[in-house]
Order: structure tokens, then sequence, then C-alpha cells
């Protein structure tokens, strides 16, 4: 297991070889509509969420817009 | 036009010359003509006052400036809205907080003549360019809370009301029989009439009072009604109604002010309805300053509900439903009475459920002109199977969200029909579907967990999911039988009563009750949560079986069949019984109130106290000490109010928002899950400090202008991925700012908004604190709210709690039991929470035991002399009273 992490939601996060926003996205069940990406604070279109990969130390925040009560 | 289905019960409405007839049989107690007014910039500048009859003080209140006095006391007159209250209090909760402070005193009860129901509309309410502005707010002392509660309702009664000419509607005193008031606002006149022959039930008085005050079938467009229902007689949590006219459905729909019992209020005042009429409503009756502005921002958004709204959250289909499966997927959909985040079965329950089989799509759904949201959803011909209506076909109004969080999972319900019947009582009998959703969980887990049995709910099932016996339940509380009419009272009530009355019976004493109905107190089952039982909805009920030619047995072997083979339950509880009769037994002793609290545990007295509901001679066993603390823990009140429907366990920043606001928890404050759970945007205790300020200020302020929250962050402008703080909407915060410049004429921005809310929402504390809560202590939440409480909790979410043990908290959880890994995760937890109030006080400016320091009066112009008189004692007391000359002249 590789001991490389990155920052997810201000988290710590395991890092693994190949891994897109997308892959992220599914490991942590965020399925909701309305959600911005940003990596390292740059803005990450929906469209290119499949083919975006993630790099080990990048800070990876995935905004839930969410309305709610 | 929908295929309504009101002629389905027009038999209980009656014709019009019935109707008529009921009107004939009025007797007018009071009339007033008051001078029309025009509108200026959002305000009339005086509200309608009506004491409907009772002594009581008055010398506090502003001053009448015109009155006329009926028969009976009442009395119908006028005050000026001041350049004191617009700047002070802006309008809406503000100006229903500062009318409420002036009627009662510190030790005024929910149900003194003095007790005042404030309804405001606010100064942006009853504008149609932009959607969700035609809120009323409405405040009054609580009978559950005993504190200011407020609830915002939608409905054209607001609106009417500021056309008519009053910003604001008090309501005092109590009537000596029922009431109703009738204001027309075109011809200017109000009258106070008995209304001794109308229906209580709010979906049939609501098109009563519409027939019988419209002047045509068209008209009735032009009428709205507030009235609450048959719950309000025996129960503290009855709603208000408000009515606007359907004129696609040809009936009338329902808006509820729900939480904090105001019907229950409103109806020990003896008033049945309050009836508006009011012609010619078009966009520009507030005098707006600039129209322009009020239109652009009003084009923006609706292009956005045209654009986005099917990609977002389907508000235009569904409503604030589309959230279950979210809340579902994300952990927080409350179920089993907030013990778990989700369900398997919650699927069976998913917005699409109701959109395609229940809610009747393609209909312009707002409860305001206007709205292009279009939110407020109906089933219409549902046929009910329980109840006064049963086999009817009626209109649903619904469901929201809260109605699938609070009557489906959490209370172990996943029968959309289910749901929408209980939707349907609780709307028409004038019940807030939130309290009962969560008082009905708290009975039900005390119930499995073998605090109280079968014979204690009169027999009523209350396992998980039992449909039938919780819409029976709700039947029983509203015709005031025993049981329901315990829970009704709420949380705080019912562990009150439980503790005094419910309990183990010693094996001493069991000799005395041998052969009597008595169910022995059953194991805990709590920590094995057992699958949903799903009753065959027609199988229930014996009655309709019965007439079918089955026997007793049949029916019996039926229900017990399904329920073993879907949830391999016991069969000794699975049908719905009759309550259990008891004669009085020989040894039993028939004590006073004063002697229940010094009886022994475990021994069986009868109780002689004449605020106990049951007259069925059944013996009372008080509770062990242990048993009453372990119902703290899962009782989700605080402050007396009953929590709304979302699972706060995992976000710290929600179990403050919950438990810090002022009415007691109510999410309208601030909804921080999101940000904070998921998004962990507010790390700190700060950034949750910094939250806890900004959101429920931004919440406050639609409560004093009138607006509705949901256009602002449940439809999103494509642009705002590139905002610096998405979660605020800038560009829809923008829009409000433009509307307030649009109608009032001044310019708006975040600081000056966030004072203006500041003012009342430090207002409502110091109201709180003179009411005898308002400190730290007062706070404290149920252990639930923060976290796993049982072993079932934690075994539910193990790898979550043991990560967060072993990472967060630093301790190993190898080796440990789930008792001891409870025990850490939990004192970990109140430590978290107690850290977070200390900084939300600081951040507000309140001391750490929540008293709003002077300096903070002072910052934001609210240093005013009765308000200073409140803190002042408890800030000496605390250390907190600042010294120098400048404040010398407070200390007077």
């Amino acid at each position: 297991m590789s001991d490389k992490h990155i920052e997810l939601n201000h988290r710590t996060y395991p890092y693994r070889e190949g891994l897109t926003i997308s892959a992220l996205m599914q490991e942590n069940n965020f399925n909701f509509s309305h959600i911005i990406v940003k990596v390292n604070g740059a803005l990450v279109e929906e469209e290119k969420w499949t083919k975006t990969a993630v790099y080990a130390g990048d800070n990876v925040e995935i905004i839930h817009i969410f309305g709610g009560g | 036009m929908v295929d309504c289905v009101k002629n389905e019960y027009r038999h209980h409405i009656g014709s019009h010359e019935e109707i008529m007839a009921m009107k004939a049989k009025h007797q007018v107690l009071a009339t007033y003509t008051f001078d029309p007014t025009v509108i200026e910039r959002g305000y009339n500048n005086r509200s309608l006052y009506i004491s409907v009859g009772g002594q009581y003080d008055v010398s506090e209140q502003d001053p009448l400036l015109r009155k006329t006095e009926g028969e009976r006391g009442i009395v119908i007159g006028e005050k000026a809205v001041t350049d004191f209250m617009k700047q002070k209090f802006t309008g809406g909760k503000g100006f229903d907080l500062y009318h409420l402070w002036k009627a009662v005193k510190a030790d005024t009860s929910w149900n003194a003549p003095e007790n005042d129901i404030v309804i405001s509309p606010g100064p942006l309410a009853g504008i149609t360019q932009y959607p969700g502005a035609g809120k009323s707010l409405v405040c009054c002392i609580s009978p559950t809370t005993h504190l200011p509660i407020d609830s915002n309702v939608g409905g054209y009664f607001g609106p009417f009301l500021k056309f008519a000419g009053f910003d604001i509607l008090e309501l005092q005193g109590q009537a000596e029989e029922d009431i109703l008031i009738y204001i027309d606002g075109n011809n200017h006149t109000i009258s106070v009439e008995t209304a001794p022959e109308e229906a209580f039930d709010s979906h049939i008085l609501g098109e009563q009072l519409s027939e019988m005050y419209a002047n045509s079938t068209k008209d009735k467009e032009n009428i709205s009604v507030i009235s609450s229902g048959r719950a309000a007689e025996h129960s503290y949590i009855g709603i208000l109604n408000f009515t606007f006219w359907d004129k696609r459905r040809q009936c009338i729909r329902l808006k509820q002010a729900g939480r904090g019992g105001i019907g229950t209020v409103f109806r020990n005042k003896k008033i049945k309805a309050v009836v508006i009429r009011y012609s010619g409503v078009h966009g520009d009756l507030n005098n707006p300053a600039n129209k322009g502005l009020l239109n652009a921002a009003g084009i923006r958004l609706h292009k956005e509900m045209a654009h986005y709204d099917t990609k977002q959250n389907n508000m235009r289909k569904i409503g604030t439903a589309n959230i279950i499966e979210v809340m579902d997927r994300y952990d927080l959909l409350p179920t089993h009475n907030y013990q778990y985040g989700g369900h398997p079965e919650t699927p069976k329950i998913a917005s699409k459920v109701f959109i395609e089989k229940y809610i009747t799509q393609n209909v312009p759904d707002g409860c305001w002109y206007g709205c292009s949201m279009s939110c407020a959803k109906a089933a219409d011909n549902f046929e009910l199977r329980t109840g006064p209506y049963k086999g009817q076909k009626v209109c649903v109004d619904g469901p929201e969200y809260e109605n699938g969080g609070g009557l489906g999972s959490n209370v172990g319900c996943f029968d959309p029909r289910w749901i929408l019947e209980a939707n349907f009582y609780c709307d028409t009998y004038g019940v807030d579907t939130i309290s009962h959703a969560t008082m009905t969980a708290f009975a039900q887990e005390c119930y499995q967990r073998g605090l109280i049995n079968l014979d204690d709910t009169e027999g009523l099932d209350l396992r998980w999911g039992n449909g039938y016996a919780l819409n029976e339940l709700m039947h029983h509380m509203v015709a005031g039988d025993g049981f329901g009419m315990i829970v009704g009272k709420g949380i705080r009530h019912q562990k009150r009563i439980y503790a005094e009355r419910f309990g183990k019976v010693l094996p001493e004493y069991e000799s005395m009750l041998e052969g009597r109905p008595w169910v022995s107190i059953k194991e805990p089952v709590i920590d094995k949560p057992i699958p949903t039982v799903h009753f065959n909805p027609d199988l229930a009920d014996c009655e309709y079986l019965k007439a079918e030619g089955y026997d007793d047995e049949k029916v019996l072997a039926s229900i017990k069949g399904d329920l073993l083979e879907n949830a391999g339950a016991n069969n000794d509880s699975a049908y719905i019984a009759q309550p259990g009769r008891w004669s009085k037994l020989i040894g039993v002793p028939t004590i006073g109130r004063d002697e229940i609290t010094a009886w022994p545990v475990g021994k069986p007295y009868y109780s002689d106290d004449p605020d106990c509901c049951y007259s069925n001679g059944r013996p009372w066993v008080k509770m062990t000490p242990e048993q009453i603390a372990e119902m703290e823990e899962f009782g989700m009140e605080n402050k007396g109010l009953e929590y709304s429907e979302y699972l706060m366990k995992e976000s710290l920043a929600q179990q403050g928002g919950y438990a810090l606001c002022n009415k007691g928890p109510q999410h309208d404050e601030a909804w921080l899950i999101f940000m904070d759970m998921v998004n962990n945007q507010i790390p700190t205790f700060e950034d949750k400090a910094e939250a806890l300020h900004y959101f429920p200020m931004f919440r406050t302020w639609f409560g004093l202008l009138g607006l509705c929250k949901l256009p602002w962050n449940d439809i999103t402008p494509i642009n705002n991925k590139y905002e610096a703080e998405p979660a605020k909407i800038p560009e829809h915060v923008q829009n409000y700012f433009d509307i307030y410049e649009g109608v009032i004429g001044e310019k708006h921005s975040e600081a000056s908004m966030v004072v203006q809310s500041e003012r009342v929402y430090t207002f409502q504390r110091i109201f709180i604190l003179r009411m005898g809560s308002g400190q730290r202590k007062h706070d404290t939440p149920p252990a639930r709210s923060l976290g796993p409480i049982t072993v079932g909790e934690y075994l539910s979410r193990e790898e979550r709690y043991d990560k967060q043990m072993k990472e967060i908290i630093g301790v190993d959880p190898t080796g440990k039991s789930i008792e001891e890994k409870v025990k850490i995760i939990m004192a970990y937890r109140w430590d978290q929470f107690e850290q977070l109030v200390d900084a939300v006080y600081k951040r507000r400016g309140w001391t750490p035991n929540g008293i709003p320091k002077l300096e903070k009066l002072i910052e934001i112009g609210m240093d005013i002399p009765e308000l200073v008189q409140t803190v002042r004692p408890y800030l000496k007391q605390e250390g907190y009273w600042p010294s120098g000359e400048e404040y010398a002249k407070y200390d007077e």
C-alpha cells in the first residue's frame, strides 16, 4: 500500500496510481447532482472529471452545493 | 383542470345553501371600519389589533390609535408601526417579537389570555416579480417550550393582510365561545362573529369559509383562511393552516405555520378561523421604489428555474421531497428515532415514487403569485384508509421532505401510502408533522426498549413501520384518548408522564396483577434492529376484513403470518388491540399527585391526578432512575421542541445549529450538514462559529422581510461554481439586496443585512432569557444528537467510529468492548460540542453562559432599556458587566 496521500476536502486521503476525480467521487459515494470540483484551487469542469488525474500531494475539493433544510 | 377530489367530500362541506345557513347562525359581536391606506415602500405603517375577550393587563402595550369595543369584551383597533419599530425590528418576525414582548410578562403561560398570536408578512411580502415572496411570520408563546416560537408560512393571507392595509395582525384574549374574524380588505371592514356550526378540520373549514365569503366561484381566489383543527383541542402541537385557492384544482390548498403549537394557542382563544378577502392583486401594490430592480432580479431567477431545475433539484416536480433519497445516500435520513441515517427500504419512499404514482404533475403549484419554483405539490384523488374520512378521495398537500423523513423513515414506515395518509391527517387535524413524527418515534423507541408496553399504549403496537398503528395513534390524539393525548403533548411531557407512571413491576407486587391484561416488560430489542414490518394494509384493517366476511381468527392469522414471514416478530402484539380496561385491584392503593414523587419504584398504584388523561383504572408503576436517564438520552427535544428531520450525528456544526436555535431545534436557522460533514469547508471551531453566525443571520433576514428561503439555494445559477464562497450563492444574495432596494429604496449589503438580523436575533435570545431559558444549560442537546449511544448504533457504523477513534481521538479501539467504545466516542464528542458552544457564543458577542453582552447591544443599536435590564443581573453575576464611564448610564 502506498504511503503517498492527497488532501480530499481537507482530510488526508490515500493516493494510488491512476486515481481520477471520477474514481474519487465513486469511492466516496459523492453522487449528488450538483457538485463543484477544484484541484489545487482550479475548477475542473464536469465533463473532464473522468479524465482528470489526481496526483500525490494534490489538494482536491469536492464541494456539494446543497440547498437542504 | 386537475381532476379534483372535492366532490368526494362535498357532503361534509355542505351545499351553498347549507353553508349560507351556517352563516345565518353567526352572531356579530363587533364590527370595525378602517380607513384605506396606500402602502409606502413595503409598509402600511399601522397594525391591526384584535382582542377576542377576557381580562388582562395591557398597560405595557403600544396604545391603540383608534378602537371599537364590541360585545363580550371584544376590542378591535389599530396601532402605529413606528420608525423605531422599522429601524430596530424591520418587519415580519421582528414585528411579531416586538409586540409579543409588549404583550406578555416573564411568567405568562401559553394559555393565558394575554398570550399574543402575532402575524406579519414583512415589507417585501406580496411582490409578484420575484419567487417566494408571499410569506407570513407567526409568533406566540409556545405550549411546548413556554418560549416565544416563530414559524413561517406561505399562502395568501399575509399579502392580503398587507394589501388590506395592515403590516401586522395581533390576536389577543380568550373568547367565550367559538368565533371567527372576517377582514374585508376592499370594503375596509372587520367583524368578529360567533361561528357555531362550521367544521373544525381545515380541509373542510377552508372550503366552507371560502364558499361563505366569496362573491362567486372565481372570487374564491381572493379569499384566504387561517384555521387550526381538532388536534389543537387536545395536543400541544396544533398548527395554523393558511389557505390559498387553487383555481386549477378548484379547491383550497393548505400551507402550514407548523412549529411550536401556535394552533393550540389559536384554539385556546376559541378562534375557529380568520378569513380575509382582498380583490385586486397586482405587482405594484407595495409601491416599490424601483420596480426595474425587482423585474430584473425576477427575470434572472425565472430563467434559472426554467433552464436548470430539472438538472438540479426537481423542485417543480416534487418540491422539497426531492432530497429524501439524497439524505439516505449520505447517511443523513433520520431512521428509527435518529438511530441511523438510512435504510435499505428508502427507495420505496424515494421522490420518484411520489412523482410517478402520486403527485400530480405539470401544475403550477406556487403558494403565492409569481413563484416559478412552484414547489407546493399535491397528491390528488388519494384514498384514505383510516379515520373519519376513511374511503374518501382527497387532495393531500405534500409530501414535503419532512413528511418523508419524519412520517416515513424516522418512524420506520417505508410505505408511501401511509406517509401520505399521515400527511393528510396532520394537515386537516392541524398537527405539526415534524413534532408529531419525532414524538411518535420517541414513543416507539420507548415501546421497543420495554419502557412502555402494549397496555400503556392502549393496544397500539408501536413497532417501527406499523403505519396503521401510527395513524391510529394520531386519531387517538385528536380524539383526546388516553395514550394518544400523552404523546400529543410532546416528548418532554411524555418523559414526565412515563417517569411517573410507567415502569416495571417489582416481583413482590406481581401477584397483585395476576390474571390481569398486563403485558410483561419485553427484553430491550433496540440493539438488534428489527426489519421493518410491512402489513398488507388491507389485511391490517380488521373492520374491513370482517365486512368482507373474514372472522377474527382468520384476520389475526393472516396478520401474524405476514409479520412472522417478513419480520420474525413475536405474535403477541401483532394486531391493533382494543384498549385494555382495568378494574380496580385489591391491594393497589390510590394516591394523590403529591405522593407520586415519593412513591417506591416498581410498586403499583392508582392515580387520582386530575391531569391524568387515563380513566380506565390502570395501575401505574414508577420508572427507575436509570430508565428515566435512558429516556433523556434518546428523547430528541431541546427547550421542549422536537428536533426536525435531519440526522446530525456526524456534523458538529449542525448539532450546534439545532441546539443553539433560540426557539428549539428547527433547521431554519442553520443547515450546515453538507458544508460541515461532507465538504469539510468549516473545519475549525472558528470556521463553524462563523457559519453559525452568518447563516442564522441570513435565514433570520428572510423572516424579517417575508421571503421564502427556497429560491435562495434550491436553485443555483450556472456561474456559481466560479464564486469564492459558492455555498452562499452570492448571485442570489445580490438578487435579494436588489429587491430590497427595489421596494424599500435603500441600498443593502451583507454587512447591513447581518446587523439588521442580529438586532432581532439578539432580541429573541434576550426574550427567551426573560422567559426562563436562554442560558448555556438550555442549549444542551440530547446525547443521541451527538453520536451513537447504544451498542446497536455503534455496530451499525462500526468501521467509521473505530476509524475516528483511532485517527482523530488517538485511541486504539482494538480489544475494547462496544460499550467502552461508545463511552470514548461520546466523551470526545461532548467535549467537542462544548468547545463549539464557546466559539459560537464568542462570535455572537455573548458570554460563556450565552448572555448577550452590553457591548454587543450597543454595537447593534439594541441598548434599549428593557433589554439592558434583562441581561444586567446575569452579566453582573458572571463578571461581564463592563466598567468605564460610558457604561454608567446603563447601570441605573
